[in-house]
């Protein structure tokens, strides 16, 4: 990480410290003494700078939050990803055919992969790619089905080794158990929520919640 | 894979049993049916990231150094540049 002041022509001033919010400030504060800006509201509107892509329109769009359950340094913000089901992605999630309740199936495991590869804590390796999983499952089971509305509860697991830093070899055992609920209508998306009740990476327990989100549409 | 009626927790179980990672107890099938609606909820719902937590998002930034440099000149205003390896705005970085 670097940060700079640059005047307003964009020519470099400074090399802002980042060691400590104080040590930021304090250079910030020479800054304004140095080109004596005119106070006033921000230029352009400060708004959520992690949101949804875009993605068509009958896509189900996860967003999800993991967090280790230390603080400071790199459990001090929790990590976020949006994931994308296209229809086909998500239609394998879902039985075939009519459904009643405590039927149980299980869940499509490459669409499954997609979400739990996610499941890692904050890690300056961010390498999600689905090869790192070793085992994993999702099972459906219908608790209930009214007005053709299906909710069925979800429990599973995933299994994987997860590198902290890029490049590193020494890859820790990652185990998550997750609970979750579907809730869908036959053939069409269905609205996701899942919860670890228990995760570890190494010797670092962490937790992650994932919710369907609505997103802005391709087309 | 599909059935009815009974789930084949034992399945999963089983399969963390014997390699698992996850510490010495298993926490699979510890929510009833009856709690499971209500407690995924509150706990999804719990795991947002709270307001103190994003505060980066109350700078006004904009995320290229072309439009920065015509407002910084627009404005008079000097450019705080943050560069980085990753996804801040995420916290995958």
């Amino acid at each position: 990480v670097r940060a700079y002041v640059l005047s307003p022509d964009g020519h470099p001033y400074y090399v802002v410290p980042t060691g400590s919010a104080a040590e930021t400030l304090g250079m910030l504060g020479q800054a304004v003494g140095q080109f004596k800006p005119t106070a006033g509201e921000p230029v352009v509107s400060p708004g959520p700078q992690s949101v949804p892509p875009a993605a068509p329109a009958d896509a189900v769009t996860l967003h999800l939050v993991s967090r280790g359950n230390d603080r400071g340094s790199w459990g001090q913000f929790p990590a976020e990803n949006w994931i994308v089901l296209t229809r086909e992605d998500w239609s394998k999630l879902l039985p075939t055919g009519d459904v009643n309740p405590g039927q149980w199936w299980e869940l499509d495991r490459g669409v499954g992969a997609k979400i739990l590869t996610y499941f890692y804590p904050q890690t300056e390796n961010n390498d999600a790619s689905t090869d790192r999983i070793e085992k994993h499952l999702l099972i459906a089971r219908a608790l209930t089905v009214k007005d053709g509305v299906v909710t069925a509860r979800i429990d599973g697991y995933v299994m994987m080794h997860h590198v902290f830093y890029p490049g590193r070899k020494d890859a820790q055992p990652l185990g998550a158990e997750v609970v979750g609920v579907m809730t869908f209508a036959p053939g069409k998306p269905p609205s996701l929520e899942l919860a670890t009740t228990k995760a570890v990476h190494g010797q670092r327990w962490f937790t992650v919640a994932v919710r369907t989100v609505p997103h802005p549409t391709t087309r | 894979m599909s059935g009815q009626p009974r789930p084949p927790l034992t399945v999963l179980v089983a399969a963390l049993l014997l390699g698992s990672v996850v510490a010495t107890s298993c926490s699979l099938g510890t929510i009833s049916d009856a709690r499971v609606v209500r407690w995924v909820e509150q706990t999804v719902a719990e795991r947002q990231a709270p307001p103190e937590d994003k505060r980066f998002d109350e700078i006004a930034w904009v995320t290229d150094i072309r439009t920065a440099i015509e407002l910084g000149k627009e404005y008079n205003r000097p450019i705080f540049l943050f560069t980085g390896n990753g996804r801040i705005n995420t916290g995958r970085c």
